[in-house]
């Protein structure tokens, strides 16, 4: 008891001392933050597999502020998982302050050191980032300078990851140049025509304690990319490469890695259209040799497909293989203007997509070796031989229409190809899919709407079809949804299964609160005017979100 | 280590309550890119002394494109009568990004577009949720957020821009 009053005291002294103290050096300033609070109850059923857990209740949080003033800035985030909720790695189990920093933010020079988020380039080669809803965050942990000159950012970084808890045991050096030559160079100043380029060197130090080989300490990873935009065209190249770095995810073959982008562009207003290819050879790089799944990745090779907002669209997204995949992507946008035969009284939007994954061309290095034998080079491959074996497919077509003030409607149909062994890692039949969804806004007074949603997903394969139908009405801030969720089963392999929810929830300002009860698959959830990724659920849960 | 913890909290817990909570504050500096490969600091977004919405979206999120959408069908009669400057910062990372450009420009949208693609602009403005909107007033401070779109959140947008214009206190929520 004496000690808690001490410490008490204590505190009070120490929170005086910095109040005069923030009064008098820091001299105003602002604080900003934002926390959110997800919990959910968990009710035990057997049909979807959901378990009840010890606890009852989990909860995931995060309180985040920042302190800005002039040029220097400080924040910090709070977390905590009591316990992470189900479907969210067990290793998050805890709380503390997972992220701290300090930053001096001047004109040419800019000084982080503590936790901080970095990309460069596309991410090729490095991207650290956080996904607070899919719990993912690789934060890295070090110092971090940047040097802005007129048309030219330097960036340089020494730092360790975050890993849950603790951070990982490699330790990542990085440097990234990105020039504008329009900037720079003086005669290119009002050319239409823009430049830009950029370079980026990353190498990660890990000791090498492994018994049966001998494995690179230092490994190099670099890359270099250059876009152009012209009037209404654009493009973008860009490339890396990294050297050989047997590890956990690659069977521990010593072959360089390589990877590449490219991105054409064109569009105007009322159309716009890109088309990419890209490839990834052994290119999955990570700050421990040893880590697989969602641990400590380095560089960051997306999936090149799209993100869908639907569930049903949304049930069998591509994992992408930084290994080894080879992909194309098309992506059009159009709108039929209003007046027109097809355009209706305010115009209709029309979206096209495309993609494509394969795997890669691999050979046998020589008679005595099979592809991908740990220890040995691996394999032989050829950069532009498209491999035999279909990752995934994705066709979809979107048309939006604002029939009058009241009523707007979007349909959308979609093919999948989706291989079981690569995106899920068991031997299953690949799952060809066509989906079909009708959205339906019908805005019936000011500030009053009602939504309808109906999803269909035909397959023969995996769990057979799906139907999803979803109501959803909304006034000013408060919304309110019901969605009934089915499944069919495959007869004689597993039962008709209902996910049947109801959603409300209340919005003010940048405070949100919003309360579910029902089962509930994971997946992105758009109601109530937001989107977010939803975790699995089977019980009560609550959201609480709020910027200030 | 625990004691640096508390620290820590106790200087923030000190600082936070030190300043008034419907202080105005300028737009944080990140650096952001515009559709043609500027990088362009957000501290230099600027509007004549006029009204600034900045809106955070992506091209996954259909709330997000249904705010964009139909402020665009009004958008031309909001600039005559406010001035009012509408800055679209997509979120999108490197996997979607690529269909910001062409969606910005299949849709015909007239507003300034910026990609944020590692959400360093999204994390210095506290935003956890897209749609989440902000209004910047003619001095560049920041005096109102608001998170989702439903129908009618425009409306209540445009007035208060209109209370900015005229020189207006708005409440902070």
């Amino acid at each position: 008891m004496k000690y808690i009053l001490r410490f008490s005291l204590l505190l009070f002294f120490l929170q005086s001392f910095f109040f005069n103290l923030s009064a008098q050096l820091l001299g105003g300033g602002e604080v900003h933050g934002s926390f959110q609070t997800d919990g959910q109850l968990y009710q035990k059923d057997s049909v979807i597999g959901a378990e009840s857990i010890a606890e009852k209740v989990a909860f995931n949080s995060f309180f985040e502020m920042r302190y800005i003033n002039k040029n220097f800035e400080a924040g910090m985030r709070y977390e905590l998982f009591m316990p992470p909720m189900q479907g969210y790695d067990v290793r998050w189990k805890g709380a503390g302050f997972a992220n701290k920093y300090v930053r001096y933010n001047g004109e040419k020079l800019e000084v982080t050191a503590g936790n901080f988020y970095e990309q460069f380039g596309s991410g090729m080669i490095l991207r650290s980032y956080q996904e607070w809803n899919l719990g993912f965050d690789n934060a890295l942990n070090g110092v971090r300078v940047k040097y802005k000159l007129k048309g030219l950012t330097i960036t340089g970084l020494v730092a360790k990851q975050r890993f849950y808890w603790d951070l990982g045991p490699g330790t990542i050096r990085g440097v990234d140049a990105q020039v504008s030559l329009n900037e720079v160079i003086d005669k290119l100043k009002d050319k239409k025509t823009r430049i830009g380029l950029g370079g980026s060197f990353v190498s990660r130090y890990q000791t090498d304690q492994d018994p049966l080989y001998v494995l690179p300490e230092n490994v190099g990873a670099f890359a270099g990319r250059f876009e152009i935009y012209r009037a209404a065209f654009n493009m973008k190249f860009e490339a890396s490469g990294k050297i050989n770095d047997p590890n956990a995810s690659n069977n521990m073959i010593y072959k360089n890695g390589n990877a590449a982008l490219l991105e054409l562009g064109y569009s105007k207003k009322g159309f716009g259209m890109t088309l990419q290819a890209a490839r990834a050879d052994n290119m999955d790089f990570r700050s421990n040799r040893a880590s697989s799944g969602f641990d400590l990745p380095i560089s960051y090779i997306p999936a090149m497909t799209a993100q869908h907002a639907y569930s049903l669209a949304a049930m069998y997204p591509y994992a992408s293989q930084a290994n080894g995949q080879m992909g194309l992507q098309a992506n059009i946008f159009y709108k039929i203007k209003k007046g027109k035969t097809l355009g209706g009284k305010y115009g209709t939007n029309i979206n096209i997509n495309y993609a494509l994954s394969q795997s890669i061309y691999k050979q046998a290095i020589n008679d005595s070796t099979y592809i991908g034998q740990n220890g040995t080079l691996g394999y032989e491959t050829d950069l532009f031989k498209i491999g035999e074996d279909r990752y995934y497919s994705d066709f979809n077509i979107k048309v939006q229409r604002k029939l009058s003030k009241k009523w707007d409607v979007s349909l959308m149909f979609m093919n999948v190809f989706y291989n079981m062994l690569i995106n899920e890692g068991h031997q299953e039949a690949d799952v060809h899919a066509n989906i079909g969804i009708a959205d339906i806004w019908w805005k019936y007074k000011p500030f009053n709407s009602l939504h309808f949603e109906i999803q269909e997903l035909v397959t023969q394969q995996d769990q057979g079809n799906w139907s999803s139908v979803m109501i959803e009405y909304n006034r000013k801030g408060l919304f309110a949804a019901v969605i009934a969720l089915y499944n069919q089963g495959i007869s004689g392999q597993s039962d008709p299964v209902l996910y049947p929810s109801v959603t409300t929830g209340y919005t003010q300002g940048a405070n949100r609160f919003s309360l579910s009860y029902g089962k509930q698959r994971e997946g992105i959830l758009c109601v109530g005017g937001v989107c977010r990724a939803v975790p699995a659920a089977n019980g009560f849960s609550i959201t609480i979100n709020s910027s200030f | 280590m625990k004691v640096l913890h508390w620290i820590t909290m106790m200087i923030f817990l000190t600082l936070f309550g030190s300043f008034t909570a419907d202080q105005k504050s300028p737009i944080p500096s990140v650096d952001v890119k515009s559709l043609d490969g500027k990088i362009i600091n957000t501290s230099s977004f600027q509007n004549d002394g006029n009204p600034i919405i900045i809106s955070f979206w992506a091209t996954w999120c259909k709330p997000c494109i249904q705010e964009l959408t139909t402020i665009s069908e009004v958008y031309p009669e909001w600039q005559e009568e406010t001035g009012v400057k509408l800055i679209a910062i997509s979120v999108d990372n490197s996997r979607t990004s690529n269909a910001v450009l062409p969606l910005v420009n299949g849709k015909a949208w007239d507003y300034e577009v910026y990609l944020d693609e590692n959400s360093d602009f999204k994390r210095a403005m506290g935003v956890n949720v897209v749609p989440h909107t902000f209004l910047v007033n003619g001095k560049g401070e920041i005096v109102w957020q608001h998170t989702s779109f439903t129908e009618g959140s425009e409306l209540e947008l445009i007035a208060l821009v209109r209370k900015l214009k005229n020189g207006e206190e708005i409440p902070s929520h």
